[in-house]
């Protein structure tokens, strides 16, 4: 007999499959705003906070670029995560550690700045593990409702 | 508990119920799915402009197959989760763009022509533009123009399972004949390509279709690849730079995993992330495809487990096809996985 947690668990997981059943996640989730660059990076730290996220560092990617000589508008990575999961999951997943911390690319695009993040569900096509599918459930919940904030913040 | 559980299914059931339910909204829909590649006013981005005159010449069938099919290897997906009538809606609203509202058709009758005449005559005009293969000559997709670019628009590929599958003969015999208004697509009386001619190039185009059968199902990657290596972390992690070095590779400050999510005192210090960069190739894999970032910088992190043992772990670059249904990136990223290998075999060696 399964107790109640894990009855629980399994209904939730079974949903999941069939809520994705024949067809495959989208890569990315993505939003465009039309705020500035600099605005839209103050607004997705903001953002991931809110979700409990914190910022481990930001690649500045559009530097390095610059350094070189290459033409580019401004483009950053932003590293984030949450501490427990992170050392969690290292732990019991070690194949997971070349994707985290989790990025978020912001990129300015003309007038308007494009997010975009590697849909953390399309690694459950991947990685299968039971567990992992509810994390990455989660994480994808997570960031299509923070860029859907963002994309609808200009339009508020 | 049953109680819980039987208002938990309900609520559930209900949240399906609903999804199918609710009257598709196009401009919603588009604005979710479509807008952050082609722009909320179809100006482009990522992707193609859909905005302009070309749209007066699109039949609703086209669209529809363009959203659902997308394009394999040019970044546009296969909407596979919207509805029949989700995908309606965003044609009605990329419709009500138009200057008219009549209903365009094209007859499905395969055009005759002889492939034979149409490669030489591909060959010559329109090879420039959309590639000697019909795999387009552009570096990238759509108008992105915060980096240099071969073309303003680039030109899309013919030779593409969801364009030809999308596009009936004739919806391109009338491309080639009348052009793209707006863009550098010309007309035939620019090309001077008889009519004859005209139908043999068609023929050639659908011709790539042969192909697209024989090809083989690429066997899954895997995602992470993990090696041992036969030193301590210490020494590893010194290796690794001294490669990087010697294969021209720009290095960042090494970082513990954990840093910056929580007090430096408490991370786990045998978690050590080295980043590092080649700007040329990176500069031509984003002007391919501006969302690489996702996966950027390159990494190899080296790991001491609790018994001693170090392990480098890598994400597998040929991955990028997958996450990035882009062909042009995948060459670039197979290019840098085969470094990348040679990199980790002589400093784990």
């Amino acid at each position: 007999m399964k107790s109640p947690t894990n009855m629980i668990k399994s209904l939730l997981f079974a949903f999941l499959l069939l809520s994705s059943l024949s067809v495959q996640a989208e890569n990315m989730i993505m939003a465009r705003t039309n705020i500035s660059f600099d605005d839209a990076m103050i607004l997705v730290k903001e953002k991931l906070n809110e979700y409990g996220y914190k910022i481990a560092h930001i690649q500045k990617c559009d530097g390095g670029l610059t350094e070189f000589g290459y033409k580019t508008g401004m483009y950053k990575s932003i590293f984030f995560g949450k501490f427990k999961e992170m050392r969690h999951i290292t732990g019991t997943h070690p194949e997971l550690i070349p994707f985290l911390p989790l990025k978020l690319v912001v990129m300015q695009e003309e007038k308007s700045t494009v997010m975009a993040v590697l849909n953390p569900d399309k690694l459950s096509e991947i990685f299968t593990d039971r567990d992992l599918k509810i994390q990455f459930w989660r994480w994808e919940s997570d960031l299509r409702a923070i860029l859907d904030e963002i994309n609808n913040h200009d339009k508020i | 508990m049953t109680k819980r559980l039987l208002l938990l299914t309900f609520l559930l059931a209900q949240l399906l119920f609903s999804t199918v339910m609710a009257a598709p909204d196009g401009k919603a829909l588009y604005n979710t799915h479509c807008a952050v590649c082609h722009n909320e006013n179809g100006m482009g981005g990522i992707g193609l402009p859909l905005n302009g005159e070309k749209l007066d010449h699109y039949p609703r069938d086209y669209l529809f197959k363009t959203i659902r099919l997308g394009r394999k290897g040019r970044i546009m997906p296969a909407f596979e989760k919207l509805s029949d009538a989700q995908v309606n809606a965003i044609v009605d609203y990329l419709f009500s763009w138009r200057s008219h509202s009549r209903n365009v058709v094209f007859s499905k009758v395969p055009v005759k022509g002889d492939s034979e005449n149409g490669a030489k005559l591909f060959q010559n005009k329109c090879a420039q533009c959309h590639g000697k293969d019909g795999k387009s000559q552009g570096m990238g997709t759509g108008v992105t123009s915060a980096r240099e670019r071969n073309f303003k628009v680039i030109p899309p590929a013919l030779n593409n399972p969801g364009f030809l599958a999308s596009a009936n003969d004739e919806i391109i015999k009338y491309t080639i004949k009348n052009g793209r208004p707006g863009s550098i697509m010309p007309p035939q009386s620019i090309t001077n390509l008889s009519d004859n001619e005209v139908n043999d190039v068609v023929s050639y185009i659908r011709s790539f279709e042969q192909s697209y059968e024989e090809e083989e199902t690429q066997e899954q990657e895997e995602a992470t690849l993990i090696f041992d290596s036969p030193y301590d972390l210490a020494t590893t992690v010194e290796n690794i730079k001294q490669g990087l070095q010697g294969m021209n590779f720009r290095y960042f400050p090494d970082r513990y995993m954990e840093m910056g999510l929580i007090d430096e005192m408490f991370v786990n210090k045998k978690q050590v992330s080295l980043r590092f960069c080649n700007f040329e190739q990176l500069y031509k894999m984003i002007n391919i495809d501006p969302r690489l970032g996702v996966v950027l910088p390159c990494r190899i992190t080296v790991v001491e487990h609790d018994d001693g043992q170090v392990k480098l772990y890598v994400m597998n670059m040929k991955l990028v096809s997958l996450f990035f249904n882009n062909d042009q990136l995948a060459r670039y990223a197979d290019e840098m996985s085969e470094v990348m290998m040679e990199l980790i075999d002589e400093v784990t060696m």
